[in-house]
């Protein structure tokens, strides 16, 4: 009897690698022949798990997407900022609001200082006096907006840029100079677009209750708005806007606004204070420290602290949520896909009950056995997986364009692409493990009298 | 033949049970037999005889109830499931009534079958495989599928399939019973030749006229050896020529 001779040394170990190799791409040939068998079949089978991993990528891009859209809004607001703002407080009673002529409420220029003076590590401080008024260009009614008075840092603390960097300028601390009152003005996207639909507004005159201003910027589009509204901070390219000084010294502390045969009074000395903190990890600090200075003096609860982290916070939290609904969307369409491929390799291994009986009886192990529906079912999802991959690789570019999801983005982590290829094996190996193992484990001789 | 013989395969005291509920089906009750190198044995038998169970215990297909079975000197009974496949892959030889090709795979792809299951290098299993192809005739048809074939052609594609992994024993359960007498004789002309080059065969059969090639006839009654009658014996009781 002949026997099996070792093979020892490098060469010997090379060979049976590369035997090994050979082995497995023949593996993957015969299951390749055997789900041939039953085209349809397979394609449709390969479609539920295409369908299982697209969906997962997709899903995760999709998460991805809403969750960088959030952050964005929320960080044109600003990290490092608190807004205070000023708000009109709960009513007490009517005689109150009948003895004078105005309400008066809100934040002051006392506050202004005591936040200056007494809160440590802020590194701007930015006051901001609005009035509901009507601007005139011509003939041209605008009052859709607000005129806002206020000085030359606010821009920067609110992330603004010019329409054109190369044209116009925006309120300079020349303009805001102790005891003086230029009248020039710099018009929010929306107000340019409103007061100059065709002509540049640079160099014109806008009207405000018979005074005239000189625009001497327009600034650029704000992009989107909806943090902005959703923090019900109002839409600032709507606005129009004067130095601080100059609107101090013609209308004083008193809002007095007629619209729509309305007649109200307000008494608002700082609609808004912009705080900037030196850094991001000490907002929230510094938002409580503010709280405890400005309640003293506001009783009456008429200010309200926005803090652009907190709601950066939240919206990062609400996002990881809807990741997290979303992916178990795609894990639910992966566990579908899993168990249509458990169900076809349960069919397929009943219907080739015979074929397993032939193999065992010319000599297959169980393992072969497990090992050739096992590489079915993994080509089966591969196949699956690979057109899943694609379609998630390329959902940022189709995703947008699908009305039900509405603009949204889609960003594609490399991490979840190349993850996508093992969950898609390992769904394969899950699933059809139990029918391989069925199949290994059937009496041979059972199985070859199986018609 | 005048060497010595050596078993190739030996039962003792063979016993294979079934219990069907209560009842226990005594599908082979006490065989003991001993085959030698090159022998050539018919099975016959009424049915539910047991000539299948017996086979299949031959083919290690199935461990025996009771008794032992050596198989070139190893006791089948202790081998585990891993070494009897490993068993069937490097001894035997199997041929079955309803050939048993795998539908998916070429001739030439069915004939190495086994040995790929040796995990030996798969290039000297393809030479092989067209070697015996050429043998059974059929070397002009190795990249077909089973289908394509006749019954006859197929069942030679399954003796090819059988002897590729040049066994100590080809075990044949009815080999000819889906075919027409023509083709019939070409199989057992196929067989014999085996036989005569040196392979162990045995077969099961209901027809007499394949029982007359073989150089024993085994007759089994109740799972029982009813008798053994050599080829000569049998001519001479069927009034046929005993061959010089
Ligand atoms: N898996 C099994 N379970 C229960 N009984 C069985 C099993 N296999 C065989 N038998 C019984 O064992 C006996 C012998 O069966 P076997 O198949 O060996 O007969 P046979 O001689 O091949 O018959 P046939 O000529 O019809 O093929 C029968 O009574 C059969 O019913
Ligand atoms: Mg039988």
């Amino acid at each position: 009897m002949s026997s099996v001779s070792g093979n020892t040394g490098a060469i010997g170990r090379l060979g049976d690698a590369l035997r090994r190799r050979l082995r497995l791409a023949r593996a993957m040939r015969m299951g390749i022949k055997s789900l041939l068998l039953h085209p349809m079949r397979a394609a449709l089978t390969a479609l539920s798990v295409f369908c299982g991993v697209g969906a997962v990528i997709v899903m995760l891009a999709i998460g991805e997407g809403a969750s960088h859209k959030a952050q964005e809004q929320f960080r044109t607001l600003g990290a490092d900022t608190i807004i205070i703002h000023s708000i009109q407080p709960p009513k007490q009673d009517d005689s109150s609001n009948n003895r004078s002529f105005a309400v008066s409420y809100g934040l002051t220029y006392g506050d202004l200082e005591r936040i200056r003076s007494t809160v440590p590590d802020v590194n701007l401080t930015v006051p901001v006096r609005d009035l509901r008024k009507d601007v005139w260009h011509g003939s041209r009614r605008y009052s859709d907006g607000r005129v806002v008075g206020t000085v030359s840092w606010y821009a920067a603390a609110q992330h603004f840029r010019l329409a054109d960097e190369t044209r116009g300028r925006w309120i300079s601390d020349m303009d805001n100079a102790a005891g003086r009152v230029n009248l020039v003005a710099v018009l929010g996207a929306n107000a340019a677009r409103e007061l100059f639909p065709l002509e540049d507004p640079i160099g014109q005159t806008v009207q405000i209750d018979q005074r005239y201003f000189r625009v001497v910027g327009v600034m650029a589009d704000q992009g989107d708005k909806t943090a902005r509204s959703q923090l019900k901070l109002g839409d600032l390219s709507k606005n129009v806007y004067i130095p601080l000084q100059t609107l101090m010294t013609y209308y004083g502390p008193l809002d007095i606004s007629a619209r729509s045969g309305n007649r109200t009074a307000e008494e608002v000395a700082l609609r808004e204070i912009i705080v900037k903190v030196s850094d991001m990890s000490i907002v929230e600090a510094r938002a409580r420290a503010l709280d405890n200075v400005l309640s003293r003096y506001h009783p009456t609860g008429d200010y309200e602290l926005i803090v652009p982290l907190k709601a950066i916070r939240q919206a990062e939290e609400s996002a990881r949520n809807f990741t997290i609904l979303l992916a178990a969307i795609g894990g639910i369409s992966l566990i579908v896909g899993g168990i249509g491929i458990m169900n076809v390799m349960l069919a397929t291994v009943t219907e080739r009950t015979r074929e397993v009986g032939i193999r065992r009886a010319l000599g297959a192990r169980k393992s072969h056995i497990v090992t050739q529906f096992l590489i079915e079912a993994l080509v089966l999802t591969l196949l699956g997986g690979l057109f899943g991959v694609l379609a998630g690789l390329t959902s940022p570019y189709w995703v947008p364009k699908v009305p039900l999801f509405k603009d949204q983005e889609a960003i594609v982590r490399v991490s979840q692409v190349l993850l996508a290829f093992p969950i898609a094996a390992g769904v394969g190996i899950i699933f059809g493990l139990y029918p391989a193992w069925r199949a290994a484990n059937m009496d041979p001789i059972e199985a070859l009298r199986h018609e | 033949m005048a060497m010595a013989m050596e078993a190739v395969a030996e039962l003792i005291d063979v016993r294979k049970y079934y219990q069907m509920g209560t009842q226990t089906v005594r599908a082979l009750n006490g065989v003991s037999l001993s085959f030698q190198q090159g022998d050539y044995y018919a099975i016959m038998g009424p049915s539910g005889s047991g000539k299948s169970t017996l086979l299949n215990l031959l083919g290690c297909l199935d461990r025996p109830s009771g008794g032992r079975y050596l198989l070139g000197g190893i006791d089948v009974a202790t081998l585990s499931d891993n070494a009897l496949s490993d068993t069937r892959s490097r001894r035997l030889g199997f041929v079955f009534q309803s050939f048993n090709l795998i539908a998916q795979l070429t001739v030439i792809e069915n004939i190495e079958l086994p040995l790929v299951y040796q995990g030996g290098s798969t290039s000297q299993a393809r030479h092989r495989a067209y070697e015996l192809a050429a043998m059974v005739g059929l070397e002009t048809r190795t990249d077909h599928r089973p289908a394509q074939l006749s019954g006859g052609q197929q069942q030679r594609v399954a003796i090819a399939r059988a002897m590729i992994n040049d066994p100590l024993v080809i075990l044949a359960d009815e080999p000819t019973g889906n075919l027409d007498s023509a083709t019939q004789g070409e199989i057992m002309d196929l067989l014999d030749s085996l036989n005569q080059a040196g392979t162990t065969i045995i077969l099961v059969t209901h027809e007499d006229d394949i029982a007359h090639r073989a150089r024993h006839v085994l007759n089994l009654a109740d799972g029982r050896i009813v008798n053994i009658e050599t080829a000569a014996e049998r001519r001479r009781r069927f009034g046929l020529e005993v061959e010089a």
